[in-house]
């Protein structure tokens, strides 16, 4: 796999007058045009298993005969995702138990948020699957899974910002309301009682979250904590069964994390969804996850609880001890030179060698 | 229209932001009101205050200024509301026009007589079914070539999007011009269009004597026009009004400011696009039918052009897009300067200044009209009523495509290069808060304080 | 699907191959396929016409080139499709034809015709350059960071204002005008051997021109900073809006002398031709890659020679159904591969 890898880094790095004669960036494929996901676009013809499955200590497999699909509501198995040349994440299996709070931690360049986008489905991931509630989603579109109940916020907000708050939550239960085009267009009694139901449930989650006065204000005028609460709100009214918060508390102080971890408890107590939460705060993370996986440079190192993440020597070297980025060389993930995975070199599709 | 009265006092949450949407008495009234003018006011007045009124604004100009309006308002819904940039819209004009050449006129080459609820004298020859049938009809047909044209663009952004559907409409009208030769078959009579096309009937009203039977371009029948168009525009307003309301529009709303997260919100987006697209072209079908019976009696292939796209799209920005009312403005006062306005102001500025415009004038309407647009863009993007949205939409500096699609995937993007860039000073501070963790017991306060130290 | 089993945890679970690009290569192939045995069987059904054919696309492509470069450059700088480009290209035509044979009196063409040939080329590149370097600095330079649609509804509205001028009888009238040019010397299958030597004599010029200003000069390297990224070329010194500018400057420079060519060869000038060859020209810019120069230059010739054996050709719809064609391309090429030939996906600096 490396020669290959490495052989395509070569015909990229060879300038042709078409490479000479570019201006500019062009537009990428039409369900990327950010061209975020490829550096090409994942390698299906480099996939396949090879070798045996390595797998870390304490996997959330759990007890052996114990479906993990079954038994979580959302199971991720075995992802991989390459770019090019590049492995982002490396084999990771992840479980969501029903009712549960966990985390996802890791330092830079972990491929968190990689692996994040693929279990809501904006990625598509090179290799393994994802279960929700039992049920196989790896081809799922998004807005699909959200209706299915996997609901996310965004770190960086992403409300809608030109409609008011109680718009910004309605709009999230388009996929529970059934009302169609021409029975808006004559106000069928149904849809006029669809319609109040929805408002009222959005005036709901909207006090229940705490921002209940803001109804009627454009989401852009909200301070940033009621916007926060406002994403999580607009979260919640897709009904669903496993709530993933990216970087939820960040720019928060002591206060409101403590108000926010109330918050996630009820969450999971009082509607009983599963949080899974992507952080960098590891007060909020030790003190309220149940479970915690920890990832570095795409691969799993730990998965455990708290007290057993915080006494982990890989963590805590993964965290404090990396050195020699500069050069770009990856530090082979453990046991990833059992399966031939190491690469000397990480190579960009721009045809630069790292 | 009592029931869109009580929808005004019904939807608070939505009043605020919808400007003046709650008026449709007001509208009913205009519409009486211009209809009176020319039924029975003008022609009781002195010539003297009667022919400047009828200069400039004959009948024939309202009407066309009521058609344009439908055109625009189903414009609207594509660009206004769901915010897909669609320049190719003449193209459901065309096929509106052909579905009345088609149903309601006399056979080029079609041998068959079907007369179905039809105003005209039951023994011409041709097909001939009533207006308002015709009108549905166009309005389904367009749908699905509103489907049709916008399946291939669900994934395109903004000036891909523009380039393709305006392709699009190029392709249909040059199918309209080779229409007589496809596959050795006469589909639409080619070059010479399909003349002439029934009038529109008035039924109870013409049996009555009230009103002449049959609305041709006769005087009386142009002053009765300006109800059937009236109504038609009402009921265009109508219906965009109530889908935004409903879950749809708020859907478009969102699709319009932030695909993504409204996908990720549940909202099926090309189930979403693809409802603009028709019900856009909804209207144009009615639109095109009105047209080719009411304005032109004739369908023509050299009537639509890459221009009248883009003067319906004028409209649409002029008025403001997303707002109905700012829309229906916009229709009526670019369609006037176009057929009627220009020449005018020509004839005000010759009698002041003794040039000759009034011939001239309207002959450089497309330059006008496209400096207009150039100013508007540089001066006043959103129009002269925008909607509070839009207002703002036109102010906001423009994402860059990778922002639009998701900080998640820069985020990633980031992430997959921090192997060579990692950020020493991130990875200081998270490595100072694990320490904290892993040499104290958690709490809150050693590890803000370790964080606090660190940033200090 | 490859697929392989792995007991976990008891029970077993698939993990599955991508199978999404694989096929996309497939249709790719399979459609230029399509398309080579279509060219394969023009020339055997009927080699002559094919091969007129073939010349005519030549000339015509390398002109729908020089359009599309004007088109891709653009893009590639400030990532704005120039609707008004063809239009453009559409005026110069007219003052080609005013300056030869109203100024100067063409006719007849012969061996003479070069000077004036030297001075319309002149003439219109400078004409060209001009208007769209004004139309930079009076209207999109303001607009640069507004929302994508501020642009392009002003090129449209620009587009509007050239066909308006275009349209006055003082200009060129409504009405297709011809002019009374005649062409003479030898003919291959009704293609005059001198056009072809006149297009290629200007067009090939040019081109080499193109490349050497953007792959070897200061300015050709400041123009790939500033497309890839305006923040960073400003930071490291590049004049930014002079480099935009001159961008713009060699977009309507190309596109006068494409106007130039275009109305010897077709002797005749139309306010509606900006809108019709701009669209094919923007097609062969996507077709090449859009933001890539000789992208712009093979799929100019491309589409030219596919729209001329589909016009000439004994297996071609006619001239009736060009634009639909082209129009197909250009749907295709959107939904399926809008990088194009060339375009590669590249990431995008934020």
């Amino acid at each position: 796999m490396s020669e290959s890898s490495r052989g395509r880094a070569e015909k990229t790095a060879r300038e042709t007058l078409a490479d000479v004669t570019q201006l500019g960036g062009t537009p990428n494929s039409p369900d990327d045009p950010s061209g975020a996901a490829g550096y090409g676009r994942p390698d299906s013809a480099q996939s396949g298993i090879d070798g045996t499955l390595q797998r870390p200590e304490g996997t959330a497999a759990g007890a052996p005969g114990v479906d993990p699909v079954e038994a979580n509501v959302l199971y991720a198995d075995r992802i991989t995702i390459r770019f090019g040349g590049l492995t982002a994440v490396d084999n990771v299996s992840f479980a969501i138990p029903p009712k549960s709070v966990v985390s996802l931690i890791g330092p830079n360049g972990a491929g968190k948020t990689t692996f994040f986008n693929v279990l809501t489905g904006l990625y598509e991931a090179t290799e393994g699957a994802v279960y929700l509630e039992g049920r196989d989603i790896t081809a799922v579109k998004p807005h699909k899974r959200a209706a299915m109940g996997l609901a996310r916020t965004f770190q960086n907000i992403r409300l809608f910002g030109l409609m008011t708050a109680e718009e910004n939550v309605m709009v999230a239960m388009h996929s529970h309301l059934r009302a169609g085009v021409m029975s808006t267009i004559i106000r069928t009694p149904g849809q006029r009682r669809e319609e109040r139901e929805a408002r009222e449930t959005a005036r709901e989650l909207l006090d229940y979250v705490g921002i209940g006065k803001t109804v009627g204000e454009l989401a852009r005028n909200l301070s940033y904590g009621d916007q926060r609460r406002l994403e999580i709100a607009r979260a919640m009214a897709l009904k669903p069964k496993v709530l993933l918060l990216d970087e939820p508390t960040a720019g928060m102080n002591p206060q409101e994390s403590a108000n926010f971890n109330d918050f996630v408890y009820r969450v999971r107590d009082e509607k009983g969804i599963s949080v899974l939460l992507i952080e960098h705060d590891m007060s909020v993370i030790m003190k309220i996850s149940e479970r915690i996986t920890v990832l570095d440079r795409g691969a799993m190192i730990a998965e455990g609880t708290p007290d057993d993440i915080r006494n982990n020597q890989q963590v805590i070297e993964a965290y404090l001890g990396k050195t020699g980025t500069r050069e770009g060389r990856r530090l082979p993930a453990p046991g990833a030179a059992a399966l031939g995975t190491e690469n000397g070199t990480t190579t960009t599709t721009d045809g630069e060698q790292a | 229209m009592a029931a869109a009265t009580q929808a005004a006092q019904g939807s608070s949450g939505a009043r605020h932001s919808l400007g003046r949407y709650g008026w449709p008495i007001g509208y009913v009234v205009v519409i009486l009101f211009l209809f009176f003018l020319y039924f029975s006011i003008l022609p009781a007045l002195v010539k003297p205050v009667q022919a400047p009124v009828l200069a400039w604004l004959p009948v024939a100009t309202i009407n066309e200024c009521l058609m344009w309006a439908i055109m625009a308002l189903g414009l609207n819904v594509v660009v206004g509301y769901a915010g897909l940039l669609d320049l190719g819209y003449v193209a459901f004009w065309a096929l509106g026009g052909y579905t009345a050449g088609w149903l309601m006129a006399f056979p080029f080459n079609w041998e068959w007589d079907f007369h179905l609820l039809s105003p005209v004298k039951s023994t011409l020859p041709g097909t001939h079914i009533n207006f308002w049938l015709v009108a549905i009809v166009a309005g389904v047909l367009c749908a699905i070539l509103g489907l049709i044209i916008g399946a291939p663009t669900l994934r395109l952004r903004g000036d891909y999007l523009a380039l393709v559907t305006l392709g699009f409409g190029e392709v249909i009208t040059q199918f309209f011009r080779n229409s007589n030769d496809i596959g050795d078959a006469n589909l639409a009579n080619g070059d010479q269009g399909i003349s002439p096309i029934d009038p529109i009937g008035t039924g109870p009203l013409g049996a009555a004597g009230i009103a002449p039977p049959l609305l041709t371009n006769s005087a009386a029948g142009n002053v009765w026009k300006i109800l059937v168009l009236g109504l038609l525009v009402g009921i265009c307003i109508f219906v965009s009004l109530r889908i935004r309301e409903g879950r749809l529009g708020r859907a478009w709303l969102a699709l319009r400011e932030d695909e993504l997260a409204a996908s990720m919100m549940g909202v099926p987006l090309v189930r979403v696009k693809l409802l603009a697209y028709a019900v856009g072209a909804f209207f144009g079908g009615i639109g095109g039918v009105a047209n080719a019976s009411a304005i032109t009696t004739a369908v023509s292939p050299s009537g639509f052009d890459f221009g009248k796209s883009v003067l319906v799209l004028l409209m649409v920005v002029l008025g403001g897009m997303g707002n109905v009312w700012g829309v229906t403005i916009g229709a009526f006062l670019l369609s006037w300067l176009n057929s009627n306005g220009l020449k005018q102001i020509g004839v005000q500025i010759d009698a002041l200044a003794g040039t000759n415009l009034e011939a001239t004038l309207p002959r450089y309407n497309y330059v006008i009209l496209g400096l207009l647009l150039v100013l508007m863009m540089l001066f006043r993007r959103e129009g002269l009523l925008p909607e509070s949205r839009t207002r703002a939409l036109m102010k906001m500096p423009s994402r860059t495509e990778a922002e639009s699609l998701g900080a998640d995937s820069l985020e990633a993007e980031a992430e997959s290069e921090a192997v060579e860039h990692a950020d020493a000073q991130g990875d200081a501070r998270i490595a100072a808060s694990a320490a904290a963790m892993a040499g104290s017991a958690p709490a809150a306060g050693p590890s803000s304080t370790a964080r606090r130290e660190d940033e200090s | 699907m490859a697929t392989a089993s792995l007991v976990v945890g008891g029970t077993q679970r698939k993990a599955r191959v991508r199978l999404g690009p694989l096929v996309e290569r497939v249709l790719g192939y399979a459609v230029l396929a399509l398309v080579l045995v279509w060219l394969v069987a023009n020339v055997v059904a009927d080699p002559d016409r094919f091969l007129g054919s073939l010349l005519v696309g030549l000339q015509n492509g390398l002109l729908y080139a020089l359009v599309a470069l004007g088109y891709t450059m653009v893009y590639g700088i400030v990532e704005l499709i120039n609707f008004a480009h063809g239009d453009l290209f559409m005026l110069t035509t007219i003052i080609a034809a005013g300056l030869m044979v109203g100024l100067l009196g063409v006719g007849q063409l012969s061996a003479l015709t070069i000077l004036p040939l030297l001075l319309a080329l002149v003439v219109c590149m400078a004409s060209g350059a001009f208007i769209n370097m004004a139309a930079e600095r009076l209207a999109y330079r303001k607009l640069r960071s507004a929302p994508k649609l501020a642009p392009l509804m002003t090129a449209v509205g620009l587009s509007f204002i050239f066909r308006g001028i275009a349209q006055q009888e003082y200009v060129n009238g409504s009405a297709q005008k011809n002019w009374p040019i005649v062409w003479g010397g030898p003919q291959v299958e009704g293609v005059f051997v001198y056009k072809l030597v006149m297009v290629l004599a200007v067009t090939l010029p040019l081109l080499l021109l193109m490349t050497w200003i953007v792959s070897r000069t200061k300015m050709g390297k400041a123009m790939r900073a500033v497309a890839q990224d305006q923040d960073g070329a400003r930071l490291m010194g590049v004049n930014v809006n002079g480099t935009i500018a001159f961008v713009f400057g060699l977009g309507g420079a190309l596109a006068g002398a494409a106007g130039v060519l275009y109305f010897l060869c077709q002797t005749q000038t139309y306010y509606d031709t900006g809108t019709q060859l701009g669209l094919i020209a923007f097609t062969s810019a996507v077709l090449g890659g859009i933001g890539n120069l000789s992208g712009a230059v093979i799929g100019g010739l491309s589409i030219g020679i596919v729209q001329a054996i589909n016009e000439g050709g004994a297996y071609g719809l006619g001239s009736n159904w060009s634009q639909s064609v082209v129009f197909a391309i250009l749907i295709i090429l959107m939904v399926f591969k809008p990088e194009g030939i060339f375009g590669r996906p590249t990431t995008e600096k934020v």
